[in-house]
């Protein structure tokens, strides 16, 4: 593991990956994209981000 | 990390600070922020009221959208209060990281806007996309290793260098971090009288040893490397987004949106290994989160913005498809002169309302949807929610059958005949 590495941003990074992985497969009319999902989808995913970035700063 | 605001006496001469202006310190308040703290921050500075500082950023937004781009650029531009550097700082090696996501994200945004044409509403896509491109080149030529003058922040500490090539200055400077580049200066900074230490865990410390870089080459070649790396990705994307155009492919804004979130989440996360703070994960996820919502309200950008109106009376007049980005989109075909059979209209609106007004004496069908919002057709009551979907016919044993396809991705849908007696919304 890089000295330096920040794994909130890390873990941002993985989530806007995701997120853009999504939009690319619901265009592609591979996985559906619907208000209903995404809502939870992005609440999950800044959870995530706070998650890591709360327990990084207990460390 | 101890820090030190110290004036700094290399030769044994004394020069006298300048004065401070008496403007306050360009930064970005952590009280009284609405959002990032940039209208706050530039309203305290020149004394302003925050409202109107607000209001002048939301009409300068709405009059093409470069409020949101002055937005972003004073998020990455002016410090955070209590931070000494913004978060884009040329220069510095602590945010390399926030340095190469922003690069990456600009000149993304640049590539797609030339290639895909995406209508932005700034009025010449192509012209900011090459305004894009050379900023994000500017960052990616100094994360290489360029010579090109460094970014500094507003109103920042007297003397603070943002850059490790600057010459030593003679005044207030502060101290160099153990991770920064090495070839900071190397003199020794003592406290001045009267000038308390930052951090107190070094406060009986008179001289701040001057910083290393443990492994300079180790840090060339991973920059290389992650440069080396994002700029192939960043061709590729473009390569493939330009071959599309070129092959005539149809690529539609949202596949463009998600190439260009994962660029920016690969720029991110490989900016993490630099060190980059976890704020410019705000903006990403924010673009992120937009795109995908008007994906799930199925938002078609394209057709541009404003009041468009169409009367057509012939059906050489007709178009098939009527379409707007955004704003308002008015069909009005009441004196449209209908040929014997059926006749297929379509009208697509992204953001905002459509009106459609249908002949009288002909058969109508209507298919509409919303992707979130409202939809009227005649005078049967509203429908909204999310994924909307109204059909309506009447009229049918007309021999000339009209059939309208009505799509609108967030906003009012209407369909109106001369005997509607409820106003569009």
């Amino acid at each position: 593991m890089p000295e330096r590495l920040n794994p909130a941003t890390l873990a941002g990074g993985i989530v806007v990956i995701l997120l853009g992985v999504w939009i690319l497969l619901n265009d592609a009319d591979v996985l559906g994209l619907s208000f209903e999902a995404l809502a939870p989808a992005l609440a999950a995913g800044a959870g995530v981000i706070l998650l890591v970035s709360g327990l990084t700063r207990r460390e | 990390m101890a820090r030190h605001v110290a004036p700094r006496d290399p030769g044994g001469m004394t020069d006298t600070p300048p004065t401070p202006t008496a403007l306050p310190r360009l930064e970005r308040p952590r009280d009284g922020r609405m959002a990032l703290g940039v209208c706050a921050g530039v309203a305290k500075h020149f004394n302003l009221d925050p409202t109107l500082v607000r209001v002048v950023f939301a009409v300068v937004t709405f009059l093409g959208g470069v409020g949101v781009l002055a937005y972003v650029a004073g998020f990455l531009l002016i410090p955070e209060e209590g931070e000494e550097q913004p978060i884009l700082r040329g220069g510095g090696g602590r945010h390399k990281g926030g340095q190469l996501v922003t690069a990456t994200i600009l000149i993304a945004i640049g590539a797609i806007a030339i290639f895909h044409r995406i209508d932005f509403s700034f009025h010449g896509d192509v012209g900011w996309g090459v305004v894009l491109i050379v900023v994000g080149g500017y960052f990616l030529f100094r994360l290489g290793g360029g010579d090109a003058p460094a970014f500094s922040g507003f109103g920042r500490t007297a003397g603070a260098t943002s850059a490790p090539d600057l010459p030593p200055t003679t005044w207030g400077a502060v101290a160099p971090d153990a991770s920064d580049d090495a070839s900071r200066d190397d003199t020794t900074i003592a406290a001045a009288p009267g000038v308390a230490p930052v951090d107190d865990a070094t406060a009986e410390t008179e001289v701040v040893p001057p910083a290393t870089d443990p492994d300079p080459a180790r840090r060339r070649s991973s920059r290389r490397a992650t440069v080396t790396v994002l700029g192939g990705v960043l061709i590729a994307i473009g390569a493939a987004v330009a071959a599309a155009s070129i092959a005539g492919a149809d690529v539609s804004w949202q596949a463009a949106g998600g190439a260009l979130v994962i660029v920016a989440g690969v720029g991110i996360a490989a900016g993490s290994a630099f060190g980059a703070s976890p704020a410019i994960v705000v903006p990403a996820f924010l673009a992120a989160a937009l795109i995908a919502a008007s994906q799930a309200a199925g938002i078609e950008l394209k057709g541009g913005a404003g009041e468009r109106s169409y009367h057509p009376t012939t059906v050489a007049d007709l178009r098939g498809e009527y379409r707007l980005g955004a704003g308002d989109l008015r069909v009005d075909l009441r004196d449209l002169r209908l040929p014997p059979g059926v006749t297929r209209v379509k009208a697509t609106l992204g953001l905002g309302e459509l009106v459609v007004r249908v002949p009288d004496g002909v058969g109508v069908r209507v298919d509409a949807h919303a992707g979130a919002g409202n939809i009227r057709l005649f005078d049967r009551d509203d429908q909204n929610g999310f994924d909307v979907d109204a059909s309506d016919a009447r009229g049918l044993t007309s021999p000339r059958i009209l059939e309208i396809d009505a799509d609108v991705g967030l906003g009012d849908l209407s369909v109106r005949d001369s005997t509607s007696t409820l106003e569009p919304r």
